[in-house]
């Protein structure tokens, strides 16, 4: 119906406008990472080879509509991601737009600014995709002369074509210095440090194989990678609420912003890798203070049915309590024949009792996806010491769930401070969780972009360690055109 | 040997089963599904990772609350695995 509306636009504007529209279209999409070529396709050529203006008006109708829907929605669908990827894909609301451009009434530049998502994770990298087609354009990013040996390079190190590459290389990818300086002082080796810092290696300041690696990134997969992160972002909301949390799985980072600015940042730990955390775009609308935990099934029947068979007293050891299932009732775990129990009968849950040995923590932030995936803290804290943090069974832990709490409550009633005295300050721990409704619904991206930006600058590649960069790449490649 | 073979195929393969939802408990990984058969409980669960687990568990909730009979096919792995369901008609 939609396309049936813009063909009658179509047919009202002469073939040779509207092929020129499309190509106008095609040229301003370029500096969004979707590339020109893919809507080059033999049925477009074929049209125009045949001087029928009918046909030429279908297809390129269809090809605008195509690339801004494109634009707006991504070129990838989220169902091609599996499991991996629980979002939903955007419903395109905005075909009078295209009309619009299609009557001359819009130009190319303003519908791709009116179609590109405003969220601040596409827009960063958008910030991030010029910067580096700029220095593509200049010629300015320095390729290696080849059979180049990189050796390792260190404070003092005298091998002048590297110390020369290397900064200039830092230099295009943010870090700045003065690579007219043929030196590597110690300048130079604080800057590796930062490098290697921001992309969790060892800071020791020497350029070894594991930094090189990353130095060498080849320009063309950099911006490759930066275009299949614009697509994954275009999943998203076109305008991110005013308040929302934001986590990254691919930096295992978590962040809150209120009126569109950053408020708090966090560490996160995410889904193990055979136990992904999904991508999701979801909402918190309320919080539970001393969470209690259903052991999953499985994990009932393979670990801890067996230890409750060898003695019963494991169930009281793990703060735990058994629920009949179709009673609904507590029951006293010493009355159950045990040794009788199997995964075909045994109609028990175990429900381990809020305390600070809970595997969820003192806080939980439950999400409305039917996949059981929330954020909550953890009794296991240290873990965020760790690099990288993929640990957890599919839930986000967060490093700082008071904070917040406190931020997402935004009144004086719950503040760090009180939310700790309703829950680990406690002398005796609740036998009940705690359900507080939240004053606003905040909506949760839970995202995975494999570049990150330290200080509105530094650009920090990450590990595809998910491999939807992988996917994402291969799926480039060989989508059918439209 | 195949007697063996035989026994073990059956076991892996979907078998059907029916009753009626006595309660549903939720954990991290899915959906433990008590249904009644002729008075005898099953213990049955739904996998969040199956396909169709959104679309089954609203339709099992839905079958619960009005006392409907659910034909299940099940997978037999460590737990009866809940493959595929559907809710009979009401009488």
């Amino acid at each position: 119906m939609r396309f049936l509306f813009l063909l009658l636009v179509a047919f009202t504007i002469s073939a040779q406008a509207q092929t020129e529209k499309l190509q106008e279209l095609l040229s301003a999409v370029e500096a969004h990472g979707l590339s020109s070529s893919w809507y080059q396709t033999d049925e477009l050529q074929n049209a125009i080879d045949s001087g029928d203006q009918a046909r030429i008006a279908k297809v390129t109708s269809g090809l605008i509509l195509k690339v801004s829907q494109d634009l707006n929605r991504g070129r990838l669908s989220t169902a091609a991601f599996g499991r991996k990827v629980r979002i939903k894909a955007k419903n395109f609301e905005k075909t009078a737009l295209v009309n619009e451009f299609i009557k001359g009434q819009r130009s190319a530049a303003d519908l791709v600014q009116q179609l590109a998502p405003q969220n601040i994770g596409y827009q960063q990298l958008l910030r991030m995709f010029t910067h580096f087609k700029q220095i593509e354009t200049s010629g300015s990013w320095m390729q290696p002369t080849p059979g180049t040996n990189f050796t390792a390079l260190k404070m003092g190190s005298t091998n002048m074509y590297l110390i020369r590459y290397l900064r200039v290389r830092l230099s295009s990818m943010g870090y700045e210095n003065i690579f007219a300086n043929p030196t590597f002082d110690q300048e130079l080796a604080d800057l590796v440090k930062l490098f290697q810092d921001d992309h969790k290696m060892k800071a020791d300041g020497v350029v070894g194989p594991q930094t090189w690696k990353i130095i060498n990134t080849p320009l063309e997969q950099l911006t490759l990678q930066i275009a299949l992160n614009l697509d994954r972002m275009r999943w998203l909301p076109d305008q991110a609420a005013s308040e929302f949390v934001f986590v990254n799985l691919a930096d295992q980072q978590g962040q809150y912003y209120a009126n569109h600015e950053l408020r708090l940042s966090f560490k996160t730990i995410n889904g193990r890798l055979d136990r992904q955390t999904p991508l999701l775009v979801d909402s918190i609308t309320s919080l539970v203070l001393n969470p209690t935990w259903t052991v999953p099934f499985s994990i009932f029947i393979k670990d801890k049915l067996p230890e409750i068979k060898n003695d019963v007293s494991y169930i009281d050891r793990l703060n735990m309590k058994v629920i009949d299932d179709v009673s609904g009732r507590e029951v006293d775990p010493s009355s159950i024949d045990w040794s009788s129990q199997n995964s075909q009968n045994l109609r028990y849950t175990l429900i381990q009792r809020p305390g600070p040995w809970n595997a969820l923590g003192f806080v939980k932030f439950p999400l409305q996806n039917p996949y059981a995936i929330y954020l909550h803290d953890t009794n296991d804290r240290h873990l965020f010491a760790e690099n990288p943090r993929l640990l957890s069974s599919g839930c986000v832990r967060v490093e700082k769930p008071y904070e917040l709490a406190e931020s997402i409550m935004t009144n004086q009633q719950w503040t760090v401070e009180s939310l700790k005295q309703a829950t680990e300050f406690l002398p005796q721990p609740p036998e009940q969780q705690q359900w507080l409704k939240t004053p606003r619904t905040v909506p949760v991206y839970i995202t995975y972009i494999t570049l990150a930006q330290k200080d509105g600058r530094r650009v920090v590649i990450l590990p595809d360690a998910y491999g939807i960069d992988k996917l994402a790449a291969a799926a480039f490649q060989t989508i059918s055109k439209p | 040997m195949i007697l063996s073979i035989l026994f073990s195929s059956l076991l892996a393969s979907a078998s059907p089963l029916s009753g009626q939802v006595v309660n549903l408990i939720p954990d991290d990984e899915g959906l433990k599904v008590i249904a009644e058969q002729n008075k005898k409980i099953h213990v049955l669960y739904l996998r969040n990772s199956n396909q169709n687990f959104v679309a089954y568990s609203d339709l099992i909730t839905q079958a619960k609350a009005e006392k409907r009979s659910v034909s299940f096919e099940v997978k037999k792995d460590e737990l009866l695995v809940i493959d595929k369901l559907k809710v009979e008609a009401k009488p």
